[in-house]
């Protein structure tokens, strides 16, 4: 098997992992995949070393959610930028929701085509919210770590966890939809 | 960052709403999305473009073995010159840093010859008045930003045709 042949097999066995951590964190498809490009181009600088390393798969992960996290502090400076050049009289939207309006319909989409209503639901939540929220769930990382990671105190991340928490519970709730799909009863019911 | 088994220990211990565990239980049951099909051609596409460029474009890890030699020997000489130039401007560092160096002890003729060249240029500038120093000083660094700034649009234009 030549190289380019290894790192091909290399990327198909791990392409569905790291394009997922990304697309959780940022809930936009077309930002993932970017970064998912980039991750690969970082393996494939060390290839002849991660390739069969055991721990490649953890590597791969943490570069692809360091990546995300950097994405998204830029993008969300940019965006900061543009609205303050705006008329401050005007009421603007908070610059998370923006974001997530202008990427809502594509994503919306594409995870309903994937049968992932609730991976849909995830993207729709804003940034704030969401990334912690994958941070402890899909990362695993504890509270304390996720302040660390995203340099913000611990009462606000476990605020916005619990806030993305419930966003989510009531988009649940409110969605016949879901409870078709997962042939279970919503919290709300059940209580 | 605190080991996994901790992490799902503290989890585990933690007391939440009914609400929050259903929650929980539809994102553990979330599985893997599928990377799209483009992914894969477009690392490939990059890495073939990336294997096509100029070693000039390529940084120094990329680059072959004889290359890597012969700038690393050029580099070398730059800085030997740029450490005469300066101990021949000031003469007491040459001699406190380089003076017992037998190399140098050789070059006496040629570092005499510089003593001289450098004693003739410090003639001129205590000559001069300190506005005109500042003005040669304001256009040297003029000079530099135009430098760096052509530099750079050039290196935008190559990029641009490369991209073509």
């Amino acid at each position: 098997m030549t190289d380019s042949e290894q790192f091909e097999a290399f990327m198909k066995a791990y392409q569905n992992m790291v394009f997922t951590t990304a697309m959780r964190l940022l809930g936009n498809a077309a930002e993932a995949e970017d970064i998912s490009q980039e991750v690969f181009l970082r393996a494939y600088d060390r290839f002849e070393s991660i390739k069969d390393h055991p721990k490649v798969g953890g590597w791969l992960r943490t570069v692809a959610r360091n990546l995300s996290l950097n994405h998204l502090t830029r993008y969300r400076a940019r965006w900061r930028l543009f609205t303050e050049m705006r008329s401050a009289d005007s009421e603007q939207t908070p610059y998370q929701d923006e974001i997530e309006s202008k990427d809502r319909t594509d994503s919306r989409a594409e995870a309903m085509d994937q049968g992932g209503l609730m991976e849909s639901f995830l993207a729709e939540l804003p940034a704030k919210q969401r990334v912690p929220l994958v941070l402890y769930h899909f990362d695993e990382l504890s509270y304390e770590d996720i302040a660390r990671v995203l340099k913000v105190s611990l009462g606000k991340v476990k605020t916005d966890i619990r806030r993305g928490r419930e966003r989510l519970r009531e988009r649940l709730s409110k969605s016949e939809a879901a409870r078709q799909e997962w042939g279970l009863e919503m919290p709300m019911a059940q209580s | 960052m605190k080991d996994r088994e901790g992490m799902k220990k503290e989890k585990s211990n933690e007391r939440r709403p009914e609400s929050d565990e259903i929650v929980d239980r539809y994102l553990r049951a979330l599985s893997e999305l599928e990377a799209p099909g483009s992914l894969i051609p477009r690392v490939q596409a990059v890495i073939e473009a990336r294997a096509k460029r100029p070693w000039w474009q390529q940084s120094y890890q990329e680059w072959e073995l004889p290359t890597r030699r012969r700038v690393l020997s050029i580099v070398c000489c730059m800085m030997f010159v740029l450490g005469w130039l300066v101990t021949a401007i000031v003469p007491e560092l040459g001699r406190e840093t380089f003076g017992n160096l037998p190399l140098l002890t050789a070059m006496d003729p040629i570092w005499q010859l510089a003593n001289m060249t450098a004693n003739v240029v410090r003639g001129y500038l205590a000559q001069l008045s300190p506005l005109v120093l500042y003005g040669l000083g304001a256009l040297g660094c003029l000079g530099y930003l135009l430098t760096v700034g052509a530099a750079s649009f050039l290196c935008r234009l190559v990029q641009l045709q490369n991209a073509r």
